[in-house]
């Protein structure tokens, strides 16, 4: 089990987390098929921030709904730590989303009859039997309460998404998403639909998540400014990772391990 | 527990899940109410079909009758089994009739079925005394004229001389035809109700109530006759009116003469003679056990043994199927409710998609996602079918209170009173039938919120996060 960092001659290299190997995907619609993905090898190190760019139909949200099962791929493989999850049955797939990984979308999805908080609990909910509840329910909300406080709506607990702004919804839908203290996030475009100033607070939020806490972070994002404030940027184009232009920015070492001592959010294993 | 969650969100929320709720808690009230005011018609009219009718009786197979009742039933009493479960037993002479009275100096001939009987013995086999209209005779039921009606037979005029049926000595020999006759005091008797009685449209009250006419009272005088047992010759004899017989079923209470068994069998020239033996058992359980032993006991003679449901078998049968039928066309009325809910469901999984997308992004399953519109779907019929059984108990308890309000509303007569002989809308709720209906409710609400739940837990998640 992958649990350490690896020493090498150029300083300690956290283990790769999530790796696709040679992934391809086509979709067919009315007759036509479209190869959306040609071959794609990448890997996410554990506590990354990472992001993919490309043009719109390069593949990049394929591949991000690809490695977070959302997808299955029509040929290679998906692995997680040193687990093959592309193949999984669908139970397992469902555990994965529900308790390693968490998603943030463009347009939020948060679910319109639930308030902040409820939405928050989801994941929670999802995960626990009728039974169950009862016994979990005062510690998940008080994490799910929390979890607002933390990332600044504290006060709109009780609010409902049609009570509040792109911002605020996509903000809960962070706190929703780490909510069962996933190891990995997918965030597929998450500033796309938010102003400057919006887009800059989620960033810089998702920035705090895993410098602080070891979440490794996966966003695609076709904003370059965005995705330059991340430790990696992998470009995609025409299905393939452009091998011209890799790595186009190695801001942040990958030889950082976490800052804080809080690791709750740092890669626990498959098993 | 998601599922839980959303499926009480979905129906507080989703107007759309109203329109599904009140097809089916209409479906339901109706389903109740019919059923409720139905099975209080054939209850009633099981009552009445069997009110006359003993619960079992030996019958003769023609009007010639069988000879010694006296000694079949003493046979009855010696069996102990049958001694155990019989009640009580009356021979009875029942034989078709032409009763005439004049009304307002008009002669009215109607046909009837007259039947001698013993008041007291009658009485105990039941469906008799209860059905007197005058309540002293209820508990002592009798053939004596009271004292109004011996005053009016006294001062009525006296009929034109009538030939009077020779009325013989045990010890003579039966006459070879029709002998002159003697005259006699005129024999009491008890008529049905709607013999001496008509509804008239015309006389109401400001209410609305309807009133009867009396053609006949106690004291008048009618003239009856039928045929001899041997010679199937005419014979008739004069009448007077002691009582009604009112049973409410009109079957009865338009055709029934009751007269004494003994004039009556002396009338037709066969003393000790009878047409049947009414018997009343102790449990109507035992009957077919009864029935087969008085087989046994009489089978060399002419005579046919059968439970009153034996004999009133086909119309039984008929109340029987037609509840059935109804019931059946009825659960259509669900079944249409049904299908609102398939195009209901169909719409909300459509508007829900992308909830469908993220609940599985979330870790949902397919199953999971499934059983939330299973349970959307049971949530609706559970809450429809509680509705619709209130509003369906509600109505079925105020059903009278509600005809009489639609009836002066509209000016038309929803439960005319005239056709029936009893005044209020019969109920009768079975709590096993409220039960079935609701199940049936609920299954079809579930059964039918099974497609859309199964293209639902069908969604692919990204193509339902993609969904607009």
């Amino acid at each position: 089990m992958q649990t350490g960092y690896i020493e090498t001659t150029s300083g300690v290299v956290p283990p790769p987390i999530l790796r696709a190997e040679n992934v391809r995907k086509t979709y067919r619609r009315n007759g036509i098929s479209t190869e959306v993905l040609k071959g794609v090898d990448f890997s996410v190190n554990h506590g990354e921030f990472v992001s993919i760019v490309g043009a719109s139909g390069s593949g990049k949200s394929t591949l991000l709904h690809l490695m977070g099962t959302l997808d299955s791929p029509d040929a290679g493989a998906i692995w997680l730590g040193d687990r093959r999850i592309d193949n999984l049955p669908g139970r397992e797939r469902d555990k994965l989303r529900n308790g390693r990984f968490g998603f943030i979308f463009q347009f939020y999805h948060l679910l319109p009859e639930l308030t902040a908080v409820e939405n928050v609990l989801a994941p929670e909910l999802v995960a626990s039997s009728v039974w169950q509840w009862p016994f979990r329910k005062k510690a998940a909300t008080r994490r799910a309460e929390e979890l607002l406080e933390r990332v600044g709506l504290g006060h709109r607990k009780h609010h409902r998404p049609r009570e509040m702004s792109g911002g605020e919804m996509q903000r809960t839908a962070i706190a929703r998403a780490i909510m069962t203290r996933p190891g990995i996030l997918f965030a597929d475009e998450p500033t796309g639909n938010l102003d400057e100033a919006a887009g800059a607070e989620i960033m810089a939020l998702l920035r705090e998540l895993n410098r602080a806490d070891g979440l490794t972070v996966l966003m695609v994002t076709h904003n370059m400014e965005m995705a330059n404030t991340t430790d990696r940027i992998v470009r995609l184009a025409s299905g393939r990772i452009d091998p011209t232009r890799q790595p186009v920015q190695p801001v942040h070492s990958l030889s950082r391990p976490p800052e804080s001592g809080r690791m709750e959010y740092a890669y626990r294993g498959v098993g | 527990m998601y599922k839980l969650v959303l499926c009480w969100r979905y129906l507080k929320t989703r107007y759309l899940a109203l329109v599904c709720v009140i097809s089916v808690m209409l479906g339901v009230a109706t389903l109740i109410v019919v059923n409720s005011v139905m099975g209080g018609f054939s209850a009633k009219l099981r009552d009445r079909l069997h009110g006359l009718l003993s619960d079992v009786m030996i019958e003769a197979y023609d009007y010639d009758g069988f000879a010694d009742p006296a000694g079949k039933m003493e046979m009855i009493r010696k069996d102990p089994y049958l001694a155990s479960q019989v009640v009580a037993m009356a021979p009875t002479l029942e034989i078709f009739a032409m009763l005439q009275f004049s009304y307002r100096d008009m002669p009215i001939t109607k046909p009837i079925r007259l039947v001698g009987i013993d008041p007291a013995d009658r009485a105990k086999v039941g469906g008799f005394a209860e059905h007197l209209v005058d309540p002293k005779r209820k508990a002592n039921p009798t053939f004596e004229l009271d004292e109004a009606a011996r005053t009016r037979m006294a001062q009525a005029k006296k009929p034109e001389p009538l030939v009077f049926q020779p009325i013989l000595n045990a010890d003579e020999p039966p006459p070879p035809d029709p002998v002159d006759s003697r005259p006699h005091e005129p024999v009491s008797a008890i008529l049905g109700y709607a013999i001496a009685h008509f509804r008239d449209r015309e006389a109401r009250d400001e209410d609305g109530t309807l009133h009867d006419r009396r053609t006949l009272q106690p004291g008048d005088e009618v003239v009856l006759t039928t045929v001899s047992s041997a010679k199937m010759a005419p014979v008739f004899d004069r009448f007077v009116i002691a009582d009604y017989f009112k049973s409410e079923m009109s079957e009865y209470d338009s055709q029934y003469v009751f007269v004494p068994l003994d004039h009556l069998q002396k009338l037709r020239t066969m003393e000790g003679k009878v047409t049947s033996i009414q018997i009343r058992l102790k449990d109507f359980d035992e009957a077919p056990k009864v029935v087969a032993r008085l087989k046994e006991m009489f089978r060399r003679q002419p005579v046919e043994v059968q439970t009153w449901e034996d004999k009133q078998g086909n119309v039984l049968a008929a109340i029987r199927t037609e509840k059935g039928i109804l019931n059946i066309l009825l659960f259509m009325i669900i079944g249409v409710a049904g299908f609102g809910i398939l195009a209901i469901f169909s719409m909300i999984v459509g508007e829900k998609t992308r909830d469908i997308g993220i609940l599985k992004s979330l870790g949902a399953s397919n199953w999971g996602v499934m059983q939330i519109f299973l349970g959307y779907g049971l949530l609706l019929g559970v809450v429809g079918g509680g509705l619709g059984s209130l509003l369906g108990l509600a109505i079925t308890t105020n059903i009278n209170e509600i005809e009489h309000l639609l009836a002066r509303a509209t000016g038309q007569d929803i439960f005319p009173r005239d056709v029936y002989y009893f005044d209020r809308i019969p109920t009768d709720i079975q709590p096993l039938a409220v039960l079935l209906v609701n199940v049936g409710a609920v299954a079809i609400a579930v059964l039918f919120s099974i497609l859309p739940a199964l293209r639902a837990s069908l969604l692919h998640p990204v193509r339902a996060l993609r969904f607009e």
